[in-house]
């Protein structure tokens, strides 16, 4: 299935994610070796996670938009949503950053919740203007 | 086996060598702590080979949850494991429509 358009995580996030991860795990380190303290590796793999999470998500596409559906997936732990556009239902405001989808999944309203901050403004712009545009074609039919 | 995700076998691998090196610690109470979710890694694996992919995922999840963040490793493939199939079910589904369709 040909893919139509992706939308990848917001570079300042994923950098965030990358050099502070890299900073806590040198600092971590250095603390270990010049104390010899064990207690200093707890910190040092939990940054190497951020680290590994930020290089993960520097290439993963989050968003994927094909010719009759679209597949979404905010984290690299997180649950894959797959969503005809015949199945959208409606699209609502959650806060300030943040929109709810509801659509049909095995004949069952389900809701899933899209991080707007997560991605740059004007992909995240686009990408709610297609989804209102999908549910208002699918309206008038 | 090739619906095992290779880093199920690394997380497995890492959980059983953390497990086990508990018990040179003369009070082995995290061995007794970690080896159950050791065996939930093996019950997850065992469900998928018989068939029941999404139970042995779950299981298998939640058995890696509780080596978090050295867990993530085994979580990551649990979690692909389950994509794949929902995946797969919602690619059949799509095809199957498109069949009756035509």
């Amino acid at each position: 299935m040909q893919k139509i358009k992706a939308y990848k995580m917001k570079e300042t996030i994923v950098n965030l994610q990358i050099f502070g991860g890299l900073i806590l795990a040198i600092i971590s380190l250095v603390s270990f070796l010049v104390t010899a303290e064990p207690t200093f590796l707890a910190p040092l793999v939990i940054s190497a996670s951020f680290l590994v999470m930020g290089l993960i998500n520097k290439s993963r596409e989050n968003i994927k938009i094909y010719e009759d559906h679209l597949e979404m997936k905010f984290a690299p732990a997180s649950p894959l949503h797959l969503i005809r556009y015949e199945d959208l239902i409606r699209l609502e405001d959650k806060g300030k950053n943040q929109k709810r989808l509801y659509f049909l999944s095995e004949g069952k309203e389900k809701k899933i919740l899209i991080p707007l901050s997560q991605h740059p403004k004007e992909d995240m712009d686009e990408f709610v203007n297609f989804l209102e545009e999908k549910i208002q074609s699918k309206k008038s039919n | 086996m090739e619906k095992i995700d290779y880093r199920m076998w690394i997380g497995l691998a890492i959980h059983t060598f953390l497990s086990l090196l508990q018990l040179t610690n003369p009070e082995m109470l995290f061995f007794y702590v970690t080896f159950p979710f050791v065996l939930l890694n093996i019950l997850g694996i065992i469900f998928i080979v018989s068939g029941k992919i999404k139970t042995g995922a779950i299981v298998y999840m939640v058995g890696s949850a509780a080596f978090i963040p050295i867990g993530l490793i085994g979580f990551f493939g649990g979690r692909s494991v389950l994509n794949k199939l929902k995946q797969k079910d919602f690619y059949t589904e799509i095809n199957s429509i498109g069949n009756a369709e035509n």
